[in-house]
């Protein structure tokens, strides 16, 4: 819950009005637009700051009074002094009297993004004012109405106000006006794939904590109704290209739980296989969950993570990889076990992994009781100097057997197999046996 | 180009001067040119035939050259215009935004691998041109109560590079530190230990600049390296480079822009290669193996124009995560998931974020920082987040701006203008760099400017009661003195701070700030290594860095300006190079030039001697040349410009137009009539007292004259206001027959009457309206002071106008304290020239028509100019009349 508010609240995180006003967001800037002193880099603008005309200021003294208002603002705002900027907050709501139509729609969002900002900094602030500033900007500054009203749904929501975001939320949705409910398509996808996701959160409240009747489930029809709402938005929400994991998660949840399967199975395939969608290898890794919980054939499991391997190959569902692999018991297949257990060594998060060394241990020993030695030295040919220098310079050594013995073993023991002579690292962890040798004794 | 012209002229003109002189040098005895043999000899062979022709005629060029440089230009102005123009443009685009020093020129490596208490060493340039290295070993000794304290080591190694150093990348410390140091043309690997010098460990050398080099976080000697040819290599120390990476154009469209960057990754064979347009994940074992990591314009919510400006590895925040700045926005990218980033900060910076640095969370609890700080502005930024491993990345608090060099004037006691605007100067200098230590409760945050100067803050974490995050620093200012005595290097300032929402908090703010000022080490201590020798460099003192207070803060900020306002106030001014040019230019001086001469310097003593005195400098004391006297124009008579239009004019001119307007058009009739029927009472009353006055002294007869003429006088008066009005035709009628048998009984007796009259109501009129514009005032005050002498001018005037106003009415405006006297002479002076008077008659009936003009005048100090038209008529009528 609080990480899928995270992903979106990144969003609100800071206002960023300098930005977005009467900027379109670039598409793919295309050489024939860009002028010829293209090296440079545009500035942002800035609205606090005296616009830059040539010649005489065409700025009245209300312009100007505002103007340098907003720059107290922006200053308190970026220094956290939010009392000053609250005061001088109040007194900045002037703009909206703005008579030009561009500069009051700018203030209104202005406004918005400034005094929700201010209003979570102040120590006073009470549910009433938010509701009334957010019911205020919504009004005024239509055209970021979905946002505000995701916004405040957001706010709701970490304040534990389940029913009234839930309420604002429909709201939200079947709000119509003109063309400006029709430039927000992002926002009212998002407002609507939160509604679902909301139908979610309560079909869970009302699901039976312990067993699976069937009798109870058919009597609950209030549950099935929020299912049937739910399934409905979120499917065709997931349908869309994007990245979806929550609502992903959350439907396939559902759907195990009236037991569609193959329902599920196709949602998650196509989530992870869908050329449409952006690469995400998390799609992948619930699939392989689903297919694992399901009890797939292994040749599956191992298609699925094999692909994730060529995604991600540094991710720890390799280590599961490994085994599946070695459990076959197939010479090509423990080749491969090798290789994405070296690969998955030579990630940094990894170096110092107790665990990812046993695997790679375990592998090669399984080489050698079945005479397929040569495999490593292929394999160690390639990635020798990178390995000496990575994992077994004698800085290193020293730190394992400083921090973790049983991984300088598990290591020396590798380095054996690989027939290296690296003595610096032997001779380290030589010491260490001898010295463990000597508290024996 | 008039500007350049005007500005830089020595650079305009003199080139080509400045160029030759070193050959034009030629004195009689000649040492011989080193450059110009051929020359020279040529010279010399001529000096055996033509004796010191060239030498003079030299001379006279060289004055020539100076006399007239400013006019003659050495290079074709069109040429020298294309240049400046090309100059021009890059030097603003330089100014605007100067991707040289990405990533920025300072370092902290900790000497020892455990975090905290440990010895580090502080790297960064020196000098003018940050050409010299330095490594300075800082003991921080942190307290837990207290804000850590940097003792930097009395001396550091300096070592004098072959160019400006324009990026320092630090490694992780092991048993010893990698360094990277960029020049545009060179690159350098260095390592430093705890028990060992800092040393050179290979430099390598490319045709095109370099634009980054990054060293490995991996491995150790491993570095990457990419130019502005858009090649990226990953060099192995004393191994070689092998290049991964080469692209002639940006990846994925045409930003014009040279800048290339290469970060590592997670993994130690695949890099991030990153240009304006976007960054790339290049695998260094395979070169077709690259995919997408960021992409303007591809990655959601990117603005138009948005530029990568840099790419940063968060090595130890997070094994996956990636910092990619632009100049709205920062990203953090998680390498696993391209194109969509894990979080996203408007920064709100005013210029470019070009230097970053990270700081993982010291637990779990804990934020990851970032701080982004920019060049030209000077602006530090703080983002916080958590997350990024089992819960979505999140952001903490909202972004925060620290305190800049530039901004720290406001915390000291004022200084006198001329030390603040030194003061300023010497802090308005673009950043340089930007890094932090971190430890527990403090951050303290290292800048370097393009001076060379180092300063710091240390910001303290607010002890969060609900585990969340947020550090709200205080900075306030003080810093640590490298080249001057020991010195109380930083200060604490305590503050609280109400916090909202959900974290209360109180924060201690200590912020700390230290200085390196190079250009006066420079200048103090000889410190030159004209070599890399290795030799530890000049002088230094420990700083024993005491907790203070603002004073001390102030203390030794004064202790940093001195050596600055001292060089400010010792610098020598320029003397303007004087030449003769009295032989170049012959004029002979005539006698009566020399007399002039003379005469202007008597004139000179004269006026200086004048005004010791403060006196007046008469013309006649003076030789000069009489002035002409313009004679003052002719007082302009309204009179002769009757219609409308002067008129209207010469009301205005007097400050009535407004009634002038209101009389024209009628407004103010009613107004005037009323003030006509309470005027006449007054008078009526006035009257009446008078009679019982003069009636002992004069006969019946006069006294019933004088009641006619009373009476003779408010018909007029009615006459001449309302004329134009018909509602008192009737009354008129009946006035008109008194007036008529009046008339015809006209003698002497009645004029002097009427005079005295005239005389009498002028008095009236001067109490009731003192105001009266005085514009006439030159003749007419002659005519006050000697009335009589001007009588037969004003006599003269008279008549022609007959409703004449100015005159007659300063006329009556005569001191008041004389009336009697005045009136005497008056009537002497009518007795003693009757012919005036008797002129006037004939010409029309003056005697009337003033009385009514003066009495509307007393009226309504306004309806000069509008009555006079319609009293004119029956003026004229009346003029027949008397006529018969």
């Amino acid at each position: 819950m609080d990480s899928q508010e995270g992903i979106v609240e990144k969003q609100c995180a800071m206002d960023d009005f300098e930005d977005e006003l009467n900027i379109p967001a670039a598409d793919v800037d295309s050489p024939e637009e860009e002028t010829p002193n293209q090296g440079r880099i545009k500035e942002p603008i800035h609205l606090h700051l005296p616009p830059k005309y040539k010649g005489p200021s065409r700025e009245t003294g209300f312009h100007k009074s505002t103007r340098n208002c907003l720059k107290i603002i922006r200053d308190a705002m970026l220094h956290h002094r939010w009392q000053e900027a609250a005061e001088y907050f109040s007194s900045y709501t002037q703009t909206l009297e703005d008579t030009t139509v561009s500069r009051q729609t700018m203030a209104c969002e202005i406004i918005w993004r400034l005094g929700t900002e201010i209003l979570h900094h102040l120590p006073n602030a009470t549910a009433v004012d938010f509701n009334a500033l957010y019911n205020q900007t919504k009004n005024s500054g239509v055209r970021n109405y979905a946002k505000i009203c995701l916004e405040h749904v957001f706010h709701l929501l970490l304040n534990g106000q389940f029913d009234e975001a839930k309420r604002q939320l429909s709201i939200a949705e079947s709000w119509r006006y003109g063309k400006h409910s029709a430039a927000q398509p992002l926002e009212t996808k998002f407002i609507r794939a939160y509604c679902g996701f909301l139908d979610y959160l309560i079909w869970c409240d009302k699901r039976p904590e312990s067993g699976l009747e069937a009798e109870d489930v058919s009597d609950n029809q209030e549950m099935h109704s929020y299912f049937r709402q739910a399934s409905v938005t979120l499917g065709e929400i997931i349908r869309q290209p994007g990245i979806w994991d929550p609502f992903v998660l959350s439907y396939i949840t559902m759907l195990e739980f009236y037991n569609k399967e193959d329902q599920a199975l196709k949602v998650l395939q196509n989530y992870a296989y869908n050329t449409d969608f952006p690469s995400n290898p998390n799609a992948h890794i619930y699939l392989y969950q689903f297919l694992k919980r399901h009890k797939a054939p292994q040749s599956k499991l191992i298609s699925s993570l094999r692909i994730l391997h060529s995604l991600v190959p540094s991710h720890e569902l390799m280590l599961e990889l490994c085994v599946l692999l070695m459990q076959t018991w197939s010479e090509k297949h423990l080749e491969e076990a090798l290789r994405v257990s070296m690969d998955l060594l030579e990630f940094s998060s990894w170096k110092f992994e107790t665990k990812a060394w046993k695997c790679l241990l375990k592998i090669i020993l399984n080489l050698k009781e079945k005479h397929c030695l040569e495999y490593l030295k292929k394999e160690w040919s390639v990635r020798r100097s990178l390995w000496l220098a990575m994992h077994f310079r004698a800085y290193i050594g020293r730190k394992d057997s400083v921090e973790n013995v049983k991984l300088l073993k598990i290591k020396t023991q590798v380095l054996r197999l690989t027939g290296e002579g690296n003595i610096a690292y032997f001779g380290i962890s030589l010491k260490v046996r001898r010295r463990e040798q000597a508290d024996k004794a | 180009m008039q500007y350049f012209y005007q500005h830089y002229c020595l650079d305009a003109f003199s080139t080509m001067g400045n160029l030759l002189r070193e050959d034009f040098t030629f004195k009689r005895n000649h040492p011989k040119g080193v450059k110009n043999m051929s020359w020279t000899k040529r010279f010399l062979k001529g000096l055996n035939y033509k004796r010191c022709q060239i030498a003079h005629c030299l001379k006279r060029v060289r004055q020539i050259h100076h006399l007239v440089s400013d006019v003659v230009s050495d290079i074709p102005p069109p040429l020298l215009a294309n240049h400046l123009h090309e100059e021009l443009t890059s030097q603003r685009e330089q100014l605007q935004f100067c991707s040289d020093m990405t990533g920025g020129v300072l370092g902290y490596m900790p000497l020892h691998e455990a975090q905290g208490s440990a010895d580090g060493c502080l790297i960064y340039p020196s000098g003018h041109a940050l050409e010299t290295l330095n490594f300075h070993r800082v003991v921080p000794e942190f307290n837990d109560d207290k804000p850590p304290n940097f003792f930097m080591d009395s001396s550091s190694f300096a070592f004098e590079l072959n160019g400006a150093i324009k990026q320092l990348s630090v490694g992780n410390m092991e048993d010893l530190g990698n360094v990277g140091v960029r020049s545009d043309y060179f690159c350098s690997s260095w390592v430093l230990g705890d028990n060992c010098r800092p040393r050179l460990q290979e430099v390598i050398k490319s045709k095109d600049r370099y634009s980054c080099i990054t060293v490995s976080p991996h491995v150790p000697d491993e570095l990457v390296v990419a130019n502005e040819w858009g090649a990226a290599y990953l060099w192995t120390v004393k191994k070689g480079l092998q290049k991964f990476r080469e692209e002639d154009s940006n990846l994925y469209f045409n930003a014009k822009s040279p800048w290339r960057w290469c970060e590592f990754t997670c993994h130690p064979r695949v890099m991030v290669y990153a240009d304006r347009t976007g960054a790339e994940i290049t695998d260094a074992r395979n070169r077709d193996c690259y995919h997408t990591l960021f992409r303007i314009g591809r990655t959601p919510a990117c603005l138009r124009g948005e530029r990568v400006l840099l790419a940063k590895y968060l090595s130890e925040s997070h094994t996956h995560h990636h910092l990619i700045t632009s100049q709205f926005s920062s990203y953090i990218m998680d390498e696993r998931v391209p194109c969509v980033p894990m979080l996203k900060w408007d920064h709100m910076m005013k210029s470019e974020p070009v230097f970053a640095c990270s700081l993982p969370a010291l637990n779990q609890s804990r934020t990851c920082k970032v701080l982004l700080g920019s060049q030209r502005s000077q602006e530090v930024m703080l983002l916080q987040y958590t997350g990024g491993r089992k819960h979505a990345c999140q952001t903490r608090g909202p972004i925060q701006k620290l305190y800049s060099p530039k901004e720290s004037l406001i915390h000291l006691n004022h200084l006198l203008p001329h030390k603040r605007h030194l003061a300023e100067k010497r802090l308005n200098v673009p950043a340089a760099g930007l890094t932090a230590i971190q430890n527990k409760d403090y951050l303290s945050v290292f800048q370097l400017t393009e001076t060379g100067d180092l300063f710091f803050q240390t910001l303290k974490l607010h002890s969060p009661v609900t585990a969340t995050n947020n550090d709200l620093p205080e900075p306030a200012f003080s810093f640590v003195d490298v080249e001057c005595t020991e010195e109380p290097g930083e200060s604490e300032n305590l503050q609280s701070i109400a916090n909202g929402d959900n974290h209360s908090d109180i924060g201690v703010r200590s912020p700390l700030q230290l200085i390196n000022n190079v250009e006066n080490g420079l200048s103090h201590a000889p410190d030159t290594n004209e070599d890399i020798s290795k030799e530890p460099n000049g002088t230094c003192s420990t700083r024993p860095t005491n907790p203070s207070k603002d004073h001390d803060l102030q203390v030794a900020w004064n202790e940093w300006f001195k050596p600055i306002f001292k060089k400010a106030a010792g610098k020598k001014r320029h003397h303007h190079q004087k030449v003769k040019t009295t032989g170049l230019i012959q004029l002979k001086k005539t006698k009566t030039e020399k007399l002039k001469q003379d005469r202007l310097q008597r004139l000179r003593r004269d006026l200086q001697e004048v005004m010791k005195k403060k006196e007046v400098l008469l013309q006649g004391v003076t030789n000069l040349p009489h002035l002409n006297v313009t004679p003052v124009p002719d007082p302009v008579d309204p009179e002769e410009w009757p219609d409308d239009l002067s008129q209207r004019l010469t009301a205005s001119w007097e400050g009535e137009w407004k009634n002038w307007w209101e009389e024209k058009l009628g407004l103010n009739r009613e107004k005037k009539i009323e003030a006509l029927h309470k005027k006449r009472k007054t008078e009526n009353q006035a009257r009446i007292l008078h009679r019982a006055l003069l009636s002992e002294s004069f006969t019946s007869l006069v006294s019933y004259q004088d009641d006619l003429s009373g009476y003779l006088s408010a018909a007029s008066q009615s006459f001449g206001s309302d004329g134009e009005s018909l509602v008192n035709s009737q009354a008129m009628e009946e006035e008109d027959g008194i007036l008529e048998t009046e008339m015809h009984r006209k003698s002497p007796i009645i004029m002097r009457k009427c005079f005295n009259n005239q005389q009498t109501l002028g008095q009236v009129l001067i109490e009731s309206t003192p105001k009266r514009p005085q514009k006439i005032s030159g003749p007419d005050q002659e005519e006050r002071f000697n009335p009589q002498s001007k009588q037969p001018t004003r006599g003269n005037s008279s008549p022609l106008d007959s409703g004449l106003c100015p005159a007659l009415v300063t006329f009556t405006r005569t001191p008041k304290s004389q009336p009697k006297l005045h009136n005497e002479d008056y009537l002497s002076s009518l007795f003693g020239s009757q012919e005036p008077t008797w002129q006037s008659k004939q010409n029309g009936g003056i005697s009337f028509s003033q009385v009514p003009t003066s009495s509307q005048l007393s009226l309504s100090s306004w309806s000069t100019s509008q009555g006079r038209t319609p009293a004119q008529a029956p003026q004229l009528k009346k003029k027949y009349r008397i006529g018969f």
